[in-house]
């Protein structure tokens, strides 16, 4: 038994080794394929990060007027706190947001000294505000345009990413769904190239396929070279493209990180977590288009 | 034993055998003759189960052939060493590895196959020709080649259809002895010729064949067409 087995599987690779042009530009195909659903994937976790990051970036600014005490602004922000949809409330007083000014343009003299030259601390004391969900800023709006604030709160600011954020997205979706066109597509094309590489090897093998029957050769030995032959072509694809693949990961992520300025994410750290998925999927879709074609090609040519 | 019981065949353009009735016993040396298209392979088809017989019943060595299933056929053959009329041997393998095809087919191991195949090939008088191909062989030597591709798995039964075809006397009857080594050592064979003084030479059952029925059936048979 093992040793049919293994006898079937060099079979196997005499098929593919035996027009080994055929099987290159097979192979090439598959590669194309294989490529392009990994790119599907990257793409797909490329697009939750820039999504996810900017996100993060959202958030409520209020500023006060300058006489506010700190017991009313402590009481804005309990207030907030309170509300369900929000995540963080943030106090940062006007002091400490001078130091952070000054240090951050520590080396620009000219705008420490227009700051100087005003009287006293020009900025003011903020809540910043972060909602649980994309779609609660719009409760904090209304809350915090209530009339009960307007005296204390100087103004608020909202950096309304969500246009930004339904750009992004719906340009992923676009993308997201050629991608997956184009993958269906490659992979049609696919099994339509082995489907008819694996019926050439069986026409040009048919004395040999029939002489192993007229000796005493079971159906399953017979088939089962071709659906090796098969596999052979998804196995070397997954493992070109992957090759193909790996150096151009390495040549983007530090460009998507700096592109997208992702702050607390880092797309290569995403996409090495992801490496043995995207390398598991194609080594399986591989092998499965490749068992897939010389099946079919198997029961139209060599049933008897 | 081989027992033909009432077998009707025949293909899309007509009836081919009608009614054959025929028994061989283990160890039988037999030569089917009769002219060409009577129906000698087709019998030889039933025998091998490539073909169905429209009735009746083929029963070899206790087994249906006519019931086998397709999944139990390959095993079946294993037990058959067939020549075919046009040889059928693998052109792009050796002579060693034609004879070894049989054996690798049904799984036999690699120490089996280094015993077996040399044995084979050397009863036929191939030896030193192990790595020549098909088409660097002599036509009498490419049967000989598909002879020991016939019997190295040590068939109980052989079958050489059409064998002496156009070989000269002397070669034909080199090739005759051979099988009749291997029926001496107790195997059946079953072979069948338009070869004259091989057939008279024989001196061993002849079965004769005329519109698809058995005409004659002589235990020490001669040539008569
Ligand atoms: N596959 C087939 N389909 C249709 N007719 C066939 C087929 N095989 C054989 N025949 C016909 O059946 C008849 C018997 O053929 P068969 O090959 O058994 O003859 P034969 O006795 O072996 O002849 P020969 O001595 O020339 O080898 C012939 O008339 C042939 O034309
Ligand atoms: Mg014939």
């Amino acid at each position: 038994m093992l040793r049919s087995l293994f006898r079937v599987i060099k079979f196997g690779f005499m098929n593919f080794w035996r027009n080994i042009w055929m099987s290159f530009a097979t192979t090439l195909i598959m590669v194309l394929t294989l490529f392009s659903i990994s790119l599907l994937i990257i793409l797909n976790l490329y697009g939750d990060l820039i999504i996810e990051n900017i996100k993060n970036k959202i958030d409520v600014t209020v500023f006060f007027q300058q006489d506010v005490s700190k017991a009313q602004i402590d009481e804005v922000q309990s207030a907030l706190s309170n509300m369900t949809d929000v995540d963080e409330v943030k106090y940062t007083s006007k002091d400490e947001a001078l130091k952070e000014f000054q240090s951050k343009h520590g080396d620009n003299p000219l705008i420490l000294s227009s700051i100087t030259e005003l009287e006293g601390n020009p900025l003011r004391d903020t809540l910043v505000i972060r909602a649980k969900n994309l779609d609660k800023y719009n409760d904090i709006k209304i809350f915090l345009d209530n009339e009960k604030y307007q005296p204390i709160v100087e103004k608020f600011t909202f950096d309304d990413n969500k246009e930004i954020i339904n750009k992004v997205s719906s340009t992923l979706s676009i993308a997201k769904k050629i991608g997956i066109g184009v993958s269906v597509i490659f992979c049609i094309i696919v099994v339509l190239v082995m489907f008819n590489t694996i019926r050439m090897t069986i026409y040009t093998q048919k004395d040999e396929i029939s002489i192993m029957r007229l000796v005493g050769a079971t159906n399953a030995f017979i088939e089962i070279p071709f659906i090796i032959e098969g596999m052979l072509y998804g196995l070397f694809a997954s493992v070109i493209s992957t090759l193909i693949l790996y150096p151009i990961i390495l040549y983007t992520t530090p460009k998507i990180n700096e592109f997208f300025q992702l702050v607390n994410v880092d797309a290569a750290s995403v996409i090495n977590k992801n490496l043995l998925i995207i390398i598991a999927v194609q080594l399986l879709l591989g092998i499965f288009l490749g068992v897939v074609s010389s099946a079919i090609a198997i029961r139209k040519y060599l049933k008897v | 034993m081989i027992e033909f019981k009432q077998i009707n065949k025949s293909y899309s353009d007509g009836l081919v055998l009608s009614d054959i009735n025929l028994t061989v016993n283990d160890g039988e040396f037999i030569t089917f003759v009769g002219r060409s298209g009577v129906g000698k392979t087709t019998i030889f088809r039933l025998l091998i189960g490539e073909e169905k017989p429209d009735s009746g019943e083929l029963i070899v060595n206790g087994c249906n052939v006519e019931k086998l299933t397709k999944s139990r056929i390959p095993y079946y053959r294993r037990k058959l060493g067939v020549v075919f009329q046009d040889f059928k041997l693998l052109s792009r393998k050796t002579v060693y590895e034609n004879v070894a095809f049989t054996l690798v087919v049904s799984g036999a191991s690699n120490k089996k196959i280094k015993e077996l195949v040399p044995q084979a090939i050397g009863l036929v008088g191939l030896s030193g020709k192990e790595n020549r191909f098909p088409h660097e062989l002599s036509g009498g030597e490419q049967q000989r080649c598909a002879i020991a591709r016939a019997i190295v798995h040590q068939p109980k039964i052989l079958i050489a259809d059409e064998l002496t075809g156009d070989l000269d006397a002397i070669y034909s009857w080199e090739i005759m002895e051979i099988l009749l080594r291997i029926n001496k050592l107790g195997n059946t064979v079953l072979i069948a010729t338009h070869d004259r003084d091989i057939v008279n030479r024989l001196n061993k059952r002849v079965i004769t064949m005329e519109n698809g029925k058995v005409a004659k059936d002589q235990a020490v048979g001669r040539y008569m067409i």
